[in-house]
């Protein structure tokens, strides 16, 4: 199942309390479309894995916390990084370098199809 | 060394060189979309500027300008590149620190503001169920903010320590679900850490 609306005549999900008095986990479908409700932040944690190197100023990329990466960036001694590390489902893996080493970066797209901007090089 | 505005595209394996943008880039721009629909906005390339691009997969086009110089600020979006788009905190000019805007694919909207300053924090999410999280106001800050379009500013969750510079959260369908990787514990980056954060 996925949501297939994200806006009810121009209002964002988010800022409406009830439809109909109904609230989202009432509701199924709006209008024949398929509504799963909503999963907003409501808490943090930190994950068991951690980087293979400590940095900053890196890019993060992926649509999904299961399979997601970060590139380039500083290490603790303000070297700038040109290694990609991949995180998927908890685990973290090395991924392939830069080409160009670079800080201050930034980056979309998926794991398997991601873009990164700029930087510092 | 010196600021950039080129790109690399990754297959899951290899980086290889993308099309070079034309005037965003640099440190700290904003970028969102993906591979073939990317937007990008500000960044600093030897003075800090507001001009915003989007890209196809091969070359970059001009988008309306922000209304101001940005940087620092923390950026996210998913549906498409740059139909979809919000961007929250510091600007370049340090005159709108607080400022949340979004962009809908041809104009720039000014939204309600965070309830404090900050800069070089990290968000992911869609204009409609947005998260900005840690960065740096006088301190590093360990809050977060829930926002969407039209929407008031609410408290998200609380990290245990703010990190200054992590990467956006990348989990972008949503605030919840998201994940930060890195960050310093200092106002700098000699301080970065291996530390992974997850929103749910």
């Amino acid at each position: 199942m996925a949501n297939q609306i994200e806006k009810l005549n121009l209002i964002a999900l988010t800022s409406i309390a009830k439809l109909n008095g109904l609230t989202d986990a009432q509701m199924e479908k709006v209008n024949g479309l398929e509504f799963t409700g909503l999963s907003v932040a409501s808490s943090y944690s930190v994950a068991s894995a951690t980087l293979s190197t400590a940095r900053s100023r890196s890019a993060g990329f992926g649509v999904s916390r299961d399979a997601s990466a970060v590139a380039g960036g500083n290490n603790t001694s303000s070297v700038k990084l040109a290694t990609t590390e991949e995180y998927n489902s908890g685990s973290i893996g090395s991924g392939g370098n830069l080409t160009t080493a670079r800080f201050g970066l930034t980056g979309c797209g998926s794991q398997t199809a991601g873009l990164i901007l700029g930087g510092t090089a | 060394m010196a600021e950039v505005k080129t790109t690399e595209e990754y297959d899951g394996t290899n980086w290889s060189g993308g099309g070079t943008a034309t005037s965003v880039g640099g440190e700290f721009a904003g970028l969102a979309g993906s591979q073939t629909d990317a937007f990008a906005v500000g960044g600093y390339v030897g003075a800090y500027h507001g001009n915003s691009e989007s890209y196809n997969g091969t070359s970059w086009s001009s988008e309306a300008a922000f209304p101001s110089s940005l940087n620092q600020h923390a950026g996210s979006a998913i549906a498409s590149g740059q139909a979809d788009y919000m961007i929250a905190g510091s600007t370049g000019d340090n005159t709108d620190k607080n400022g949340i805007y979004s962009y809908g694919g041809t104009a720039w909207t000014a939204e309600n503001n965070l309830p404090a300053d900050r800069y070089v924090g990290c968000a992911n999410g869609t204009t409609g169920d947005f998260l900005m999280s840690q960065g740096q106001n006088s301190s590093r800050q360990a809050d977060s903010v829930l926002m969407s379009i039209g929407g008031s500013p609410e408290t998200g969750p609380s990290v245990s320590s703010g990190r200054y510079s992590p990467t956006n959260s990348v989990a972008c369908s949503g605030s919840a679900n998201g994940v930060v990787f890195g960050g310093g514990t200092g106002s700098a980056n000699s301080a970065g850490t291996n530390q992974i954060q997850e929103f749910d």
